[in-house]
């Protein structure tokens, strides 16, 4: 190469930076299409949560004892009539509950993954860094939890403690944080082989200190993996437990609840069960489309832990 | 190998005694079981009398020594509601739960199994992208909707299946697809992960340079081999779908263990509570410990360290 020609190409590096990290993530984004798709779609769901009073077309407790069970305006021939997705049993608008639901399962979504990747995260840092019997007690305690059927376990606690939206959060996070720990374990053991830490500990390093400025941020790539592929899961647990019964307790409008009261007039009035459900799966489809994408740009080993 | 099997079964007792110390946990400290089978407007002297009975003010480790010698005698206590033992009332209703999860199995791999193997020989054709978007519709999907959504099109439309209850073959096949069908997604995209990494393997090039059949090449060269995660998968999910038939019971009033403890839950009906997560939790880990003596005994490179 001439001195002409390593110039140039000097140049070009100075005119065309480097793409950043948020650069490459944006472009994946838009070329990979269910991705993109993944994404619209939490973004209208966040949107619906945030702007719910604006988007609602009616207060979603208001009852009507005259327009009770009225079916979809669309499907009824009786062209569109205010009520898009028809109205429940005490003439409650199906559709403004539907958005309103939106709140409490991203609520229920992020908190839980919030509160169980500290609870995940605390662990698997303490029984990969320390191993030996800490390890040992806290593989141990991982593998008790995981023996639970969730759904039992999170009733049980619910029905314990009273049933309310933190103690929802609080239920479903006792049994998920075990995949964060089971996960970033692996992690943090492979990490604290680095030189790095060698260097940490040598000049003198305080565990803690290591734990959380050197090794923390090294194995938060998959907590964020998990995180996001966790998001569904958790929002099809609390519509599980709210159709159980045990859920955020009426009237606050939740998918699960909807459900529950859908399923006692599925032989009459089909639209009260169809568009919560139809609402669940969107969420989660985005939700997981959204994961599978980060999965891949961040840590493409994680393929199958889901 | 015998090494391996003795230590895994004494991590599988250390787990088992876990569960134990859990469930009693979260039923005895995280509430007030005399308060919680009360009525609201129960008087003080009936609530005191109703703790001296049941002995919640001994202290914890003894109400906890109690317990355990209990369930070692598999004596789990009467329940409240039906005034039997609770294991006999829970293991009666064991069948119909076995049923139930096994049939979702049955389907999950009878739908599974093909697909993903298609989906793999036909990488990147029309198939193959149209099997992966149900798969993800299925694995986004609550079951329990799937459910009321197979009873309103399938039962009370079509009046091709009955509604509710146990009894023949028409009344399992509708709870069985619902419980199935996220195992079927799971699967499917785990078996086609592995047909794609086994047939780009050197020996299915040198088998089809023999002039195997490619048929031959796909169900005893690549299938053999890409089952071995599979039957990992395959036995976990047995222990899922065990502790994941709850809700589906409740939809379609099938008469197991899940339904009979969301109704002991309500009733706070807490030994058959105990009993149940106890003995399912237990079929889990026993499933798991199998799974697990199955992957050593297929994958000799497995240590058993």
């Amino acid at each position: 190469m001439s001195q002409a020609e390593v110039i140039a190409a000097d140049d070009i590096e100075d005119i065309i930076p480097a793409p950043t990290f948020w650069q490459d993530a944006s472009r994946s984004l838009i070329r990979r299409k269910p991705a993109l798709l993944g994404f619209i779609i939490v973004v209208v769901v966040i949107g619906c949560a945030v702007f719910a009073p604006l988007l609602a077309p009616y207060d979603p407790l208001a009852q009507d004892p005259i327009r009770y069970l009225k079916p979809p305006g669309w499907s009824s021939g009786e062209g569109m009539t205010p009520h898009w997705m028809g109205t429940d049993f005490v003439g409650r608008d199906i559709l403004s509950r539907v958005i309103y639901g939106t709140r409490v399962s991203l609520a229920v979504g992020f908190a839980a993954v919030a509160l169980s990747g500290l609870i995940g995260l605390t662990v698997a840092l303490l029984a990969g860094y320390y191993g030996g019997w800490v390890d040992a007690v806290l593989s141990r305690i991982v593998d008790t939890f995981l023996a639970f059927p969730l759904i039992l376990l999170a009733l049980s606690i619910v029905a314990m403690l009273g049933p309310s939206l933190w103690n929802v959060i609080l239920a479903i996070s006792l049994r998920t944080w075990i995949v964060y720990a089971r996960v970033v374990r692996g992690a943090v053991l492979s990490v604290k082989e680095e030189e790095f830490i060698e260097a940490a500990r040598a000049s003198g390093g305080r565990a803690p200190y290591i734990l959380l400025v050197h090794i923390l941020p090294n194995v938060m790539a998959p907590a964020v993996v998990i995180a996001t592929l966790y998001v569904g899961r958790m929002i099809v647990i609390e519509s599980a437990l709210s159709f159980l019964g045990l859920g955020v307790p009426p009237p606050t409008p939740t998918w699960g609840g909807m459900l529950a009261e859908g399923r006692a007039y599925i032989d009459t009035a089909w639209w009260l069960a169809l568009f919560p459900g139809l609402a669940i799966m969107w969420t989660v489809l985005g939700a997981n489309l959204l994961g599978d994408w980060l999965r891949d740009i961040l840590d493409p080993r994680l393929k199958g832990t889901d | 190998m015998q090494k391996y099997i003795i230590h895994r079964c004494l991590q599988s007792i250390i787990v088992l005694k876990g569960v134990l110390i859990l469930v009693f946990l979260i039923l005895h400290v995280t509430g007030d079981p005399a308060m919680m089978m009360l009525p609201p407007d129960a008087d003080e002297l009936t609530y005191e009398t109703l703790r001296k009975q049941l002995q919640l003010d001994d202290p914890f480790l003894v109400q906890y020594g109690r317990f355990f010698m209990g369930v070692m005698r598999g004596d789990f206590g009467n329940s409240l509601l039906h005034e039997v033992p609770a294991l006999t009332l829970v293991l009666s209703h064991m069948p119909a739960t076995l049923e139930l999860a096994l049939g979702a199995l049955v389907v999950s791999l009878f739908i599974s199994l093909p697909a993903g193997v298609l989906a793999a020989v036909k990488r990147e054709t029309f198939y193959d992208y149209s099997s992966m978007g149900v798969a993800l519709l299925g694995q986004s999907a609550p079951r329990f909707w799937l459910g009321l959504m197979f009873i309103l099109f399938l039962s009370v439309y079509l009046d091709l299946f009955p509604v509710s209850g146990r009894g023949t073959i028409r009344h399992l096949i509708l709870p069985a697809f619902a419980t199935g069908l996220y195992s079927t997604a799971r699967i499917t995209r785990m078996v086609r992960s592995g047909m794609l990494e086994v047939l780009n393997q050197d020996y299915i090039r040198t088998a089809r340079s023999k002039g195997v059949v490619e048929r031959g090449i796909v169900l005893r060269h690549a299938l053999k081999n890409a089952s071995i995660p599979v039957v990992t998968l395959v036995g976990m999910e047995l222990g899922i779908l065990l502790g994941g038939t709850v809700v589906i019971e409740t939809v379609f009033a099938w008469p197991g263990v899940g339904r009979l403890t969301v109704q002991a839950i309500h009733n706070s009906d807490f030994p058959v509570v105990e009993a149940a997560i106890f003995l399912l939790a237990a079929i889990f880990v026993f499933v798991n410990l199998v799974v697990d003596l199955i992957y050593a005994y297929l994958d000799p490179r497995i240590s058993y360290g």
